[in-house]
């Protein structure tokens, strides 16, 4: 997995994979996304190639975490095998997605 | 008492088709699983003369044999490379290849860490759970033992169907576990539910072999 940001944090590029094995790049992206106060946050997923169920629940704790700070969550741009992810596990339904 | 190198050379000599890798990296997997490979195992893995001959059963139909330790699982994007060498072998649509390469990952997800790791899915469901998670990890994999210990992925095919088989060297977990899809677990592996509905969407047929500690997943060719 690579990250990128932009907008003091706020906004997020993932690319590659998201699985497993990033437990702690992933706590370190949530740190620095919730360092930062009121902006939207906007999770940029065009690049990923490939999620995981445990990637996926590392979006959801984002979620949480996000609606705990009273702060609007994104996730933009998911394609391909995360697509198809998104729907088999209605994540369309639980977040706000853009295309 | 004979060295890796030593371990490594007498398996590959006795066995054909049968190969060692050195767990560096996911390069070095790929071409460790070059064709006409059929079999192959971490150098980690390898103890005297115990190689895989022990491991499986021999196939007359397609084959591709890999034995990694839970530490090169957690390391690598084994599945990805594991994958591709099956995508070699076998012709895979685009879908198709989509399909099992995100249903082994969760199933190899699913062995390394409720197999050989027993992590607590309940862990993950928080930030500071991630970190907990993370280092719980690395403590364990810090134990020789439980970091070589074993992961067996072997997938098997003929004209209509593909099989793969993850075996873990854990406990195994119940059943009904698996069969019931948990809420308020947002680590979402195969044990919390969201895992089971990726596997049910991308694979024809699941099954829970060996009291748990293998997931069967069937592909239709």
């Amino acid at each position: 997995m690579k990250v990128e940001f932009d907008d003091n944090g706020a906004r997020v590029y993932i690319s590659g994979e998201f699985t497993f094995t990033d437990h702690i790049a992933f706590k370190a992206i949530a740190d620095r996304v919730f360092e930062g106060q009121g902006w939207p946050i906007v999770i940029d997923l065009s690049k990923l190639e490939f999620i995981d169920s445990a990637g996926l629940g590392m979006l959801l704790i984002v979620r949480d975490e996000a609606s705990k700070a009273k702060r609007s969550l994104v996730l933009r741009g998911p394609h391909g095998q995360v697509k198809r992810m998104f729907a088999v596990t209605k994540f369309d339904t639980l977040f706000t997605v853009e295309a | 008492m004979t060295t890796a190198a030593q371990d490594q050379k007498i398996a590959t000599s006795e066995a054909p088709g049968f190969t060692c890798w050195d767990g560096a990296s996911e390069s070095s997997l790929a071409q460790a699983l070059s064709p006409p490979i059929t079999e192959c195992m971490e150098a980690a893995l390898i103890d005297g003369n115990q190689y895989s001959r022990l491991l499986f059963r021999p196939r007359a139909s397609g084959c591709l044999r890999l034995a990694l330790t839970t530490r090169s699982a957690c390391r690598h994007q084994v599945v990805k490379v594991l994958v591709g060498a099956m995508a070699v072998r076998i012709d895979l649509s685009d879908d198709l290849r989509e399909r099992v390469h995100t249903a082994i990952q969760e199933a190899m997800m699913n062995s390394v860490l409720h197999g050989n790791l027993a992590i607590n899915s309940g862990l993950r469901n928080s930030l500071e759970g991630l970190e907990t998670a993370h280092q719980t990890i690395e403590r364990l994999l810090t134990s020789p033992q439980i970091a070589r210990s074993m992961i067996r992925v072997e997938a098997v095919w003929n004209s209509s169907m593909l099989c793969v088989l993850v075996r873990d060297s854990g406990a195994g977990f119940e059943r009904s576990r698996l069969l019931s899809p948990g809420a308020g677990q947002p680590a979402g592996d195969v044990a919390s539910g969201r895992g089971l509905a990726i596997l049910q969407a991308f694979c024809d047929r699941i099954a829970l072999l060996d009291g748990g500690t293998t997931i069967k997943l069937g592909f239709k060719l």
